[in-house]
């Protein structure tokens, strides 16, 4: 079977696991048993206990929240800020492009992780700073292959046609080369998707995401990693989950740019996480 | 030569004034009163104020700019809010921790990340083939989080082999240290050697299909030679470029890893600032991180144009 299949069937299912949460998961995600803490798997905890006694598979389907809104959110604003900069930059020119592209590169001189904690610095620790956190890591590359899209297209005769047929800017900008240049955008996306997921996890791990009791993914990797002698899967079937999660993404997406690439072995863009 | 490395050197100087600025005004886009913080809940007004004065926080702000970076140049990052100290000297304590850590992530991901490209290009054993793919994807798409508590799950709390946290100078104590240092470091590299097996693999790949190989081939020369020789001097070029770019974000990426095995690091430095929000101590984490970042990518560009020349005449 192609593996595209198995990886759109498993994003498909982390986003509607998400959605219904509350409908899907066995237990509520923050009730505690003390009676029962740190066991192992069982058909009443299908993936055992954590040290309060919280269902961990309750808790990973409710983790998925945070994550899959946190990242969807950040690709959506990293998208539309990075793809109208990089259009005016591109479509423009001149003083615009030169101070827009200098400080893309210098946001993208500065390593993803190292970026988004200082965003987490500025708005403080929590949710919505991860959001903002991981939405500034995005622009610049969105920002830098729009410009590069725009200047590939510009010139082109259907452009130049749709010029002279008296299209005002905005629609040239937006009916004519947005639209053309959105194969690699859209690549670019799921990429991002990917590492928004990395860094909404690796931020809760490092206890600047989402506070506790509610469960969240890097939080719980975090936490578990305490009871790693009694309890191993506390910290690690949320952090398979977040692995698998990306793996697709990643098949996804590298299928996206073949298609529009139709060269197996170009990279367009190593991935930008922080090892 | 020099022409090209001067030339380098102009281009890093504006992302260095841009990082500069951003950092040292990182102080005046926080939320509430630094100064506050400083003094405690308990401070007057009249405190607040002299301290403000002292500080020199009442100057024009181009002014206190400039001090701050006549201060950064020679040396002198401000006192740490949280304990007193200079931040330069805690910042010097804490960096041989890291470069341990990056130095070795660094040797083991190059060491193992060439032959494993190699498996991946010319094996003719289809399974190795897919082993290193699949390594590949793994490395790319697992946390590093993840692995660090998974090695530390398997080597310290299951076969109870391998220290799970600390660090030891390599010169105190040489069989210690690197026993303190195999997993923070398999952590690192399981990541950036997957990513270089990758680039490395791609660029095999289609350095295999350059015109000059089978021109070798016609004038035969042996397989070895060829693989050897051409295709992997040619192949390894690149590679030096993506080394270099990311050799710079471990010392980024140290944040993480260093958190997950107690590891007395920068990262760890910059991550405890941020939670007590000692700006002094971020200020100077977050420069001297950048600055390295620059300054490994600056190297490796010259060391690159020293190998290829095509890139020094080029520009």
């Amino acid at each position: 079977m192609d593996p595209l299949w198995l990886a759109l069937f498993i994003a498909f299912a982390f986003a509607l696991t998400a959605l219904l949460a509350p409908w899907v998961a066995p237990y509520d995600p923050i009730e505690q048993n003390l009676s029962a803490t740190l066991q192992g798997p069982s058909w009443a905890n299908l993936l055992g206990t954590d040290h309060l006694g919280r269902d961990i598979l309750s808790r990973i389907i409710h983790g998925a929240r945070p994550t899959l809104l946190t990242s969807s959110i950040a690709v959506l604003i990293a998208g539309s800020l990075g793809i109208s900069l990089g259009m005016i930059s591109g479509y423009f020119g001149g003083l615009a492009d030169a101070l827009i592209m200098r400080v893309m590169d210098f946001l993208l001189a500065i390593p993803a992780i190292l970026l988004a904690l200082l965003v987490i610095v500025i708005l403080g620790p929590g949710p919505s700073s991860a959001m903002f956190a991981v939405a500034v890591v995005g622009i610049p590359e969105f920002a830098r292959l729009s410009r590069s899209q725009i200047l590939s297209l510009r010139t082109r005769e259907f452009v130049l046609a749709s010029k002279s047929a008296g299209a005002s800017t905005t629609r040239l900008l937006f009916r004519v080369l947005l639209p053309n240049s959105a194969g690699p955008l859209v690549a670019q996306a799921i990429v991002l998707a990917a590492l928004a997921v990395f860094l909404e996890a690796a931020l809760s791990f490092l206890g600047l995401g989402v506070p506790p009791p509610d469960p969240s993914w890097g939080q719980m990797v975090s936490a578990g990693k305490s009871y790693l002698q009694y309890a191993p899967g506390y910290s690690l079937f949320p952090g398979v989950a977040i692995a698998i999660l990306i793996l697709s993404l990643d098949v996804i997406a590298d299928r996206i740019r073949l298609h529009f690439s139709g060269d197996e072995n170009s990279i367009t863009e190593a991935p930008t996480k922080a090892a | 030569m020099l022409r090209y490395i001067g030339f380098r050197v102009l281009q890093v100087l504006p992302v260095l004034f841009v990082a500069s600025i951003v950092i040292w005004g990182m102080i005046f886009l926080v939320p509430g009163d630094p100064v506050a913080l400083k003094l405690g809940p308990d401070a007057t007004p009249l405190q607040l104020e002299s301290a403000r004065e002292d500080l020199g926080l009442n100057d024009p702000v181009l002014i206190q700019y400039g001090r701050w970076l006549s201060g950064v140049l020679a040396g002198n990052l401000g006192i740490s809010f949280a304990n007193e100290l200079p931040v330069s000297s805690l910042i010097a304590e804490r960096l041989p921790a890291t470069l341990h850590l990056v130095i070795g992530t660094a040797l083991v991901s190059l060491l193992t990340s060439v032959p494993l490209a190699l498996l991946g290009v010319s094996s003719p054993n289809r399974t190795l083939r897919m082993g290193v793919s699949a390594y590949i994807s793994m490395a790319l798409a697992a946390p590093s989080f993840l692995i660090g508590v998974l090695l530390v799950y398997l080597f310290g709390v299951n076969l109870s082999v391998l220290p799970t946290g600390g660090y030891i100078p390599i010169w105190e104590d040489f069989g210690e240290s690197v026993r303190h240092l195999v997993l923070p470091i398999a952590t690192m590299s399981f990541f950036f050697s997957g990513l270089l097996t990758r680039f490395l693999k791609s660029s095999l790949t289609s350095e295999r299909a350059a015109e000059y190989v089978d021109t070798a081939r016609s004038k035969g020369v042996s397989k070895r030679q060829i693989w050897r020789k051409h295709i992997l001097r040619n192949a390894l070029l690149p590679g030096i470029t993506i080394f270099g770019l990311y050799v710079g974000t471990l010392f980024a990426g140290a944040v993480i890893t260093e958190s997950i095995f107690n590891f007395p690091g920068v990262g760890r430095l910059l991550l405890d600032a941020v939670r007590e929000r000692d700006y002094p101590v971020m200020q100077g984490a977050i420069l001297l991180v950048v600055v390295l970042f620059l300054v490994v990518n600056l190297l490796v560009d010259v060391l690159y144009s020293m190998l290829d020349p095509r890139i020094r005449y080029a520009k």
